[in-house]
């Protein structure tokens, strides 16, 4: 060939090369736009199908959960089983919600939350308060089995006195029992600590003189309406498993006052309600502040 | 930009937003259908799911036994508690009622026994998240006992009911049911030492 026309043909050549790398190098400088919004497509698109069949199964699920005469009415059972490619599975998922739902439940009505620990050598517990339909403080507890029943660690207040309750109840052979105790003396002292903290947050004409840990015992400090007396009103809760006190004592400058009918009557409505109700009615009474 | 490079950039933002409002519908109609039953789809109840979309790769057995398994730790799980917290629960049903902000409430009932004392127990369950914390609240309960011995439970039963203590209700329950139970079995074994001796035994 030529001298000229190779010249010719290479620069021609180059310059198509050129041309084609440039139009290469177009194309992502193109709408990286387009490719943004393909993406978002794509996981919008994955999101709605997976709600769809979320959907789908909850349907399944719920037919699946209705008790059988149910099912037989709305002649539902057939059409179950028109899908059955993954019947199996839906059984399964209908189940596994239910075995959730029930756990769930055991939690809520105050179960102890069983949690077998240290290879099948202890076993921990929840044990929930509640008090007038608040859930409160959940205190937690591990026993040792092996050798012996022991208990291990706990995040229970010393004033509540675990281990005297440990052989009052029988640990040993009745783990159930002990922990029923512990359960009892928990909710009711939480119950008194809320009510407690209910009169302070009612009561503001109420002055609380003395509370100790335990919530044992209360003493408060009442404002007569005539003349302004002071009261003091003191509250033993001897009962430790109980919300209620077992003794009211008042003290008055004012000594018959204590012993009017009306405080004779009040005195035994503290004994009979939760302090925070009592209250309520003694001053709707006018008797108090 | 070419022409039909912006006739797609058009199509695509069209595909987008119709797909964002197929979305919010989906998720209301999500929002209603809770208020007949709640499920939760996490762990293998998820994988679950997407198998079912197709958007998994797994095997339909691998999925299955997965699942399978967990609902066997369930199982020892629930007969673990039963045996511990001394109630038989037979059935749960959760409706959500309100789903709004920090606050999530249910409507639970519940279905059982505790030995021979069968009950129904329905009520409303309130949780407010207050920071880290979260507040739970019992609304509005109703209380139904299947009991012989209803006389001396219904006093009981009333106050419960008026006080919400929910807790209270179920504690006493099964200590009076076992006791019950207890009752029952030692005046059927005196019975049966009765019938075989002639004489009753004198108790210990």
């Amino acid at each position: 060939m030529e001298g000229a026309s190779m010249r010719g043909v290479l620069s021609h050549l180059s310059l198509l090369e050129v041309q084609a790398r440039s139009r290469g190098s177009q194309v992502p400088q193109q709408p990286s736009r387009v490719k943004e919004l393909k993406a978002k497509v794509e996981a919008l698109t994955s999101q709605r199908d997976q709600l769809k069949a979320e959907l789908q199964i909850h349907k399944k699920l719920q037919k699946l959960r209705a008790p059988v005469d149910k099912r037989r009415e709305d002649g539902e059972d057939e059409e179950m089983d028109v899908d059955s490619g993954s019947s199996e599975l839906f059984h399964l998922m209908a189940r596994h919600s239910e075995l959730t739902d029930l756990l769930h439940a055991h939690n809520l009505i105050g179960g102890y939350d069983a949690i077998i620990t240290n290879g099948g050598k202890g076993m921990c517990f929840s044990l929930a308060t509640e008090y007038e339909g608040v859930y409160l403080d959940t205190y937690k507890l591990e026993l040792n089995l092996k050798p012996k029943v022991k208990i291990s660690r706990h995040n229970i207040p010393p004033f509540i006195a675990l281990n005297s309750l440990a052989e009052q109840s029988n640990l040993q052979t009745d783990v159930r029992a002990f922990l029923a105790t512990v359960s009892q003396h928990l909710n009711a002292f939480a119950g008194r600590r809320q009510q407690l903290k209910l009169v302070k947050e009612q009561h503001k004409s109420v002055e609380v003189m003395e509370s100790n840990l335990l919530c044992s015992i209360l003493v408060l400090m009442f404002t007569v309406p005539k003349d302004k007396t002071p009261l003091l009103c003191t509250l033993e809760y001897t009962d430790h498993t109980r919300y209620l006190p077992t003794r009211v004592h008042l003290n008055c400058q004012d000594k018959l006052l204590p012993d009017s009918p009306n405080w004779k009557k009040n005195c035994s409505l503290l004994k009979e309600v939760p302090v925070h109700r009592a209250l309520t009615a003694i001053k709707k009474a006018s008797d108090i502040v | 930009m070419s022409e039909e490079k912006a006739e797609e950039l058009k199509q695509l933002e069209t595909e987008v937003k119709l797909l964002q409002a197929e979305i919010i519908a989906l998720q209301q109609q999500r929002q209603d259908s809770w208020e007949n039953v709640s499920v939760q789809f996490r762990g293998q109840m998820q994988d679950a799911l997407a198998f079912v979309c197709g958007q998994t790769q797994d095997l339909e057995e691998t999925v299955v036994s997965r699942l399978k398994e967990e609902v066997e730790e369930l199982e020892k799980d629930l007969k673990l508690q039963t045996q511990m917290n001394g109630i038989c629960l037979n059935s749960c049903i959760t409706k959500t009622l309100q789903s709004r902000g920090q606050e999530v409430v249910h409507q639970v009932c519940l279905s059982g026994r505790s030995y021979e004392l069968v009950f129904q127990v329905e009520f409303q369950l309130s949780e407010l998240k207050d920071g880290s914390r979260t507040e739970r609240r019992i609304r509005d309960l109703n209380l139904v006992l299947d009991s012989s011995d209803l006389q001396s439970l219904s006093s009981f039963l009333s106050r419960v009911e008026e006080t919400r203590d929910l807790l209270l209700f179920f504690r006493t329950i099964r200590s009076y049911s076992e006791k019950c139970d207890d009752r029952t079995r030692t005046f059927q074994h005196f019975q049966v030492s009765q019938s075989r001796t002639g004489q009753p035994r004198t108790s210990h």
